[in-house]
């Protein structure tokens, strides 16, 4: 990977490109993985699958149609697209049960799928998911992404203490918004021209990115954002913002230019000191719903709704 | 009841009250929930909703009386997994809706065990409502009204069957709501709400911070 192409792909990947592009940067991130599958790999997936329950199965049906429901490729239960999306997700929570399905994976697949053949968009789910966004994102707690947004709090005030003082001030939890926009890599709330993007350099380099893109879009309304005065407000702003963010080369500019230096192991130490808190608190609450579960079990009489939080 | 509220702010009309409360929606994927916000907000319907990522934010305003009620609405979402992230948006909420679909009885039980982790885990005085949604669907209906109501009596829930997609008792809910509610210019001071027994505080989940009182 070199700088030349690195700045290439910052400046934004030609349409007629892109296909070529995102496969090797997946192929970099999946050559070895495919190796040792094996060539009929994907074909094997889908043979193991076929008919089988697994838990994955019914919330992937209940999510087909809700996915990119204004694209045409996904807009029926027997369009091409949505036929693809299916197999790709299926396939995906058979080889890596740990994850399974996650709401969320079905906008990345979607996405890939329009650039990428179906097998093609498997191996791109392998790469995002197990190389290029960080363990456990997607896994039972999510407990990785919910550690990134409290890493994306620190940079905030690193690199716009003025705009992290109000949020501070007017009692804003970034988090409930930003995580949407990492889970979707964007897609939800970015328009398709500023999403692509971001996805042209979130494959080439990493989730690392969504920091810079997170950080720029707050710094491209700084002033904005610094004059909303309660957070209503600012939630409002944020919500309907991004989707009017069609000027990709500015957000780019903001993302790589203003925002360094933006070194990874500084990230990297972050998201280790917050992953362990997040854990800590995840098993808290896990003992907390455990003693809850065990004082109602010794109460042979209480029905659901009935004993309630009375100890 | 529908006389008195209207989920539209009359033009120019002087106000008294504003009260600000923060609502959160819970409850499994795909019973309606953001169907509901939809079409509370924006009286519209989508047969294909997207599904909810992490949550959505809107915010809608309704009145009662001399009073305007403004609703900060935090849409959750529904799959299992995303259940971690469920206190960040139930923290400091004055009112919930959890909703189930009356066509699948697997969304009523885990409806019950959000209404029991709101009455644990929840502000003590958070009033909570039950929306047994999409009651157009009556045909396939596998929860009984009856059972839902009795079930919200002995919890102290507000209950209503909704259709997001008919509209049906969709204001109504957020109205309900709305005027139980405490007004007052002391929330914490207002009426008793429900027989909502004290929950064990987990985090600092009774933040004074946000809203609920007048200004
Ligand atoms: N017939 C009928 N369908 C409904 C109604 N409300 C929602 N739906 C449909 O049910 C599906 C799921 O609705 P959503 O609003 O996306 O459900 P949700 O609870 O927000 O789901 P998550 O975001 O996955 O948690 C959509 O296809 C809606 O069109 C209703 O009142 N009647
Ligand atoms: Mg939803």
């Amino acid at each position: 990977m070199s700088p030349e192409l690195k700045a290439l792909v910052r400046s934004g990947v030609p349409h007629e490109h892109r296909a070529t592009i995102w496969k090797q940067c997946i192929d970099q991130c999946v050559q070895e993985t495919r190796r040792i599958a094996g060539d009929g790999y994907y074909q094997q997936l889908l043979e193991t699958i076929k008919g089988k329950p697994s838990p994955a199965v019914k919330q992937i049906e209940l999510d087909l149609l809700r996915t990119l429901p204004n694209n045409k490729h996904y807009d029926k239960l027997d369009a091409d697209g949505t036929t693809k999306l299916r197999n790709v997700l299926l396939a995906y929570s058979w080889h890596n049960p740990d994850v399974g399905y996650c709401q969320g994976l079905n906008r990345l697949v979607a996405i890939a799928l329009l650039y990428l053949n179906e097998e093609e968009s498997f191996w791109s789910l392998v790469a995002m998911v197990e190389h290029l966004i960080p363990k456990d994102y997607y896994s039972k707690t999510l407990v990785a992404s919910q550690a990134d947004q409290r890493v994306l709090r620190d940079l905030l005030t690193e690199k716009l203490p003025r705009l992290s003082a109000h949020f501070d001030a007017l009692n804003v939890d970034l988090s409930l918004v930003s995580f949407n926009w990492f889970l979707t890599v964007f897609v939800d709330s970015f328009p398709v021209k500023t999403s692509l993007r971001v996805w042209d350099t979130f494959l080439y380099e990493g989730n690392k990115v969504l920091f810079r893109f997170a950080l720029a879009v707050f710094k491209s309304s700084e002033e904005q954002l610094l004059k909303c005065e309660d957070h209503m407000s600012i939630f409002n702003f944020l919500r309907q913002m991004p989707e009017k963010l069609t000027d990709a080369n500015s957000l780019s500019q903001f993302a790589f230019q203003f925002l360094n230096p933006f070194p990874m192991q500084k990230i990297r130490t972050k998201r280790a000191y917050h992953l362990e808190v997040v854990m800590n608190e995840l098993a808290e609450l896990d003992k907390l719903r455990e003693n809850y579960v065990i004082s109602k079990a010794d109460a042979p009489e209480s029905r659901d709704g009935d004993m309630l939080g009375e100890d | 009841m529908a006389a008195r509220g209207t989920a539209q702010r009359p033009n120019g009309a002087v106000q008294g009250k504003i009260c600000q409360f923060k609502l959160v929606l819970l409850g499994e994927s795909a019973v309606g929930k953001s169907s509901l916000v939809l079409r509370f907000v924006k009286g519209q319907f989508h047969e294909y909703q997207e599904s909810t990522i992490g949550a959505a934010f809107l915010t809608q305003t309704v009145c009662l009386d001399d009073t305007t009620v403004k609703f900060e609405i935090w849409d959750t979402a529904g799959q299992e997994r995303y259940h971690s992230l469920a206190p960040m948006y139930y923290r400091g909420a004055q009112a919930a809706i959890v909703v189930y679909d009356i066509t699948n009885q697997d969304t009523f039980g885990r409806a019950k065990t959000w209404v029991k982790e709101l009455q644990r885990q929840a502000s003590p005085n958070i009033v909570i409502a039950l929306a047994g949604n999409k009651a157009d669907l009556s045909s396939k209906r596998m929860v009984e009204y009856e059972d839902a109501q009795s079930y919200s009596e002995d919890n102290g829930l507000l209950f209503m069957e909704t259709s997001a997609k008919t509209a049906m008792n969709v204001n109504d809910i957020f109205l309900a709501i709305a005027k139980k509610l405490p007004k007052s210019d002391n929330a914490s001071a207002g009426p008793a709400v429900g027989r909502q027994p004290r929950g064990v505080d987990l985090r600092e989940t009774n933040e004074p911070h946000q809203g609920g009182c007048c200004k």
